[in-house]
């Protein structure tokens, strides 16, 4: 049985709820957000039974990662801390949570960070929250040895999934695809403009991508002037009238278009008029209507660039298909990286034998010292001093090699065995030497 | 002599080598879909051109004029300047995924160059002069402009394809953007073309001293004035009539295949 991440006393649990097991309305009344989290992170500390705690909390997660004496209690203790915070009862959210715990738990960090437990794989907002949620603990002296340790080595291994792995190149949302097709058009979009025709949830969420990509100069176009000066007020655009659309498509290099017209509110011939007036500038158009705004004939014109809702979507199909297939060499780079860890906690096992071996060694060096007391006394001050220097120094050089050995074994050997196998070689246990 | 010549050969074989490995890396970068380029890229190809660089100066300290009487000894100078202008390009635009196709182009030129250097009938001292020489300069500096156009041209080409055909995958996913590229080309172009025109005037001006005569035409001149028109063609067309894109990139490359035409007749035949 592989025992690893067992150790006797402490044990490294998660109890969690996410995307796949709650809905949004569940997670919304049990995660922690802005000063709430502090606050659960002081009083969590509080409880008896957790030695250490980390609270992960965003809108697709809640999570608290601890270290625990009792594993069998860990589960009622984290339960009644949150349904005691939030004043609900257990059995509201109760079937809703999942519960790790040892190896486990320590696997499920790893997957958290690395995005393959997201919503979207391969989204690396996650391994920022996690980072952020660590630092807050760690501040707030929620965290010790343990989950220091291993949040440092899931963010290490976060971070190498990142920039080994493509699992999260390529957007995987219409909005995100679209701003990285214009950027692959346009170049750096700092320094370009965008009309927005429609005002519906996807023209919203396309102008969001688009400022964050550093577009600063929006238009806003819609049938209803109100919702169009809506929307330019909520992103500091320029509300215009549809009419006005032919005139700003000659300083806009981006052109989304949603109003469900019946008919194309962009043709081949207005187009044409377009690009002249644009010296031929490349403009890249995206409609996502239906039925669809723009002529499909326009993407013959030299430089004109148009993609629909259909486009856009295989585009995400070949993106979601790629980051997929990262998925299998995520995992076995997770694996070698949570071998680390386990490495690490099995050789802590032996940290106490360690402890008590130098101890000993410590106490044969001054016996020694004392007995030849009488001689070393003779001799000069500076040459005293340099003798006991001499003795410490060779005392921790013969430890060293012994103690990097030791730790090394507790990979394959059960470090209990080592542990004892050492107490007996050295007599630790008993008390002064004969 | 003895010394020049091993030293050189050592040079002649060290040179290409270091734009291979460089090549090597560039590539890599791109298959990846790495963000960062390897740590060595750099250094080896900074090397290999400051090694370039010092071969060049052995030339020229041997010969105790500028080594330009060769149609692989202009190359040689070619793929020096490429190499420099290459680097000046990818510190602006800040974009390593250009290395991958330039570099190896630039292995290929300063492969054939080296390994040609010591060969090929020398003008004779007649027709050797200090305009020849800035002539040669001039219009080495401009074919190396647009061999480099002529790539981003390539690559223009290919990403234009990917993004009108809705091919969002390989390719798309590692060229640079469009009008990046388009902009690259135009500004080499226009440089190259300065540059090409001024070689151009220096060689009219070497040709009425060589031979008394600024009009014997020849093969070679014919193409050089034809190379000349198409680039310029280009650049007015792009600035008058808005031939941006793809239009351009095609005509970039027409201009070099002329130049390549060019590079095979040789010699003036005087």
């Amino acid at each position: 049985m592989d025992t690893r991440g067992k150790n006797t006393n402490k044990h490294v649990v998660v109890l969690g709820i996410n995307h796949t097991s709650s809905s949004m309305e569940l997670r919304d009344r049990i995660i922690f957000s802005g000063n709430s989290k502090e606050i659960a992170l002081e009083k969590l500390v509080q409880w008896d039974g957790i030695l250490e705690s980390v609270i992960i909390s965003t809108c697709n997660r809640m999570e608290i990662y601890a270290v625990v004496s009792e594993v069998s209690k860990a589960r009622d203790i984290l339960l009644n801390f949150i349904a005691d915070f939030h004043n609900i009862s257990r059995a509201e959210f109760e079937s809703n949570i999942y519960f790790y715990s040892c190896q486990k738990a320590i696997k499920h960090l790893y997957y958290v960070v690395s995005s393959l437990d997201s919503m979207v794989i391969g989204e690396y907002q996650i391994l920022g929250q996690v980072k952020n949620s660590y630092r807050m603990a760690m501040q707030m002296g929620n965290t010790k040895t343990i989950l220091n340790k291993l949040f440092h080595l899931a963010i290490e291994a976060g971070k190498r999934v990142r920039t080994e792995t493509h699992i999260g190149k390529g957007a995987v949302s219409v909005s995100s695809v679209a701003v990285e097709l214009a950027s692959k058009i346009l170049g750096k979009l700092e320094h370009k403009s965008a009309v927005i025709v429609g005002a519906g949830e996807m023209s919203k969420l396309t102008a969001k991508h688009l400022v964050s990509a550093g577009i600063k100069k929006l238009y806003f176009s819609n049938r209803t002037k109100e919702r169009a000066m809506e929307m330019a007020s909520y992103f500091d655009g320029i509300p215009i009238g549809l009419g006005r659309l032919e005139e700003i498509m000659e300083y806009c290099d981006i052109v989304l278009t949603s109003t469900g017209a019946p008919h194309y509110i962009i043709e081949k011939k207005k187009m044409e008029l377009v690009m002249k007036k644009r010296k031929n500038r490349a403009i890249f158009l995206i409609d996502i209507a239906a039925p669809r705004d723009i002529n499909p004939e326009v993407t013959k014109l030299e430089n004109v660039f148009l993609y629909s809702i259909d486009d856009l979507t295989l585009a995400i199909k070949d993106n979601t298909s790629m980051r997929k297939a990262e998925i299998e060499k995520v995992r076995r780079l997770l694996s070698e990286e949570w071998e680390n860890y386990f490495t690490w906690y099995e050789s802590l096992k032996v940290l106490p034998t360690l402890i008590s071996l130098r101890k000993k060694f410590e106490i044969l060096c001054t016996e020694e010292l004392e007995r030849y007391s009488g001689e070393i006394s003779k001799v000069p001050e500076p040459s005293r001093k340099l003798i006991q220097q001499f003795a410490a120094s060779l005392t921790k050089k013969y430890l060293r090699i012994p103690s990097r050995v030791l730790k090394e074994m507790t990979i394959d050997i059960d470090p209990r065995i080592l542990a004892e196998s050492v107490t007996q070689l050295f007599e630790l246990d008993k008390g002064k030497s004969e | 002599m003895d010394n020049f010549y091993s030293i050189s050969l050592i040079l002649r074989i060290v040179i290409p080598a270091m734009y291979l490995i460089a090549s090597i890396g560039y590539v890599k970068q791109f298959i990846k879909l790495s963000d960062k380029l390897s740590l060595w890229v750099k250094p080896v190809l900074y090397s290999g051109i400051f090694l370039h660089l010092i071969l060049f100066i052995l030339l020229f300290n041997k010969r105790g004029i500028i080594p330009l009487f060769t149609v692989f000894e202009g190359l040689f100078l070619c793929s020096l300047i490429l190499s420099a202008l290459y680097i000046l390009m990818e510190n602006i635009v800040n974009e390593t995924c250009y290395g991958a196709f330039i570099q190896p182009v630039n292995f290929l030129i300063s492969s054939i160059a080296s390994f040609y250097l010591f060969e090929g009938l020398p003008l004779p001292d007649s027709m050797a002069s200090l305009y020849f020489i800035f002539h040669a300069m001039f219009l080495a500096a401009a074919y190396a402009c647009f061999f480099l156009s002529c790539i981003i041209a390539i690559m223009y080409l290919l990403q234009h394809n990917e993004i009108k055909g809705r091919h969002l995958g390989y390719l798309f996913k590692r060229l640079p953007a469009l009008e990046n590229m388009d902009i690259s080309i135009a500004r080499i172009d226009a440089l190259g073309l300065a540059l090409f025109f001024i070689g151009i005037i220096i060689g009219f001006l070497w040709l009425d001293i060589a031979t008394d005569s600024v009009y014997r035409m020849n093969l070679k001149i014919g193409f050089s004035v034809l190379t000349a028109a198409v680039y310029l063609i280009e650049h007015l067309l792009r600035v008058t009539k808005g031939w941006k894109g793809q239009r351009a990139a095609m005509i970039s490359i027409s201009g070099f295949i002329f130049i390549i035409i060019n590079l095979l007749i040789g010699r003036h035949g005087y």
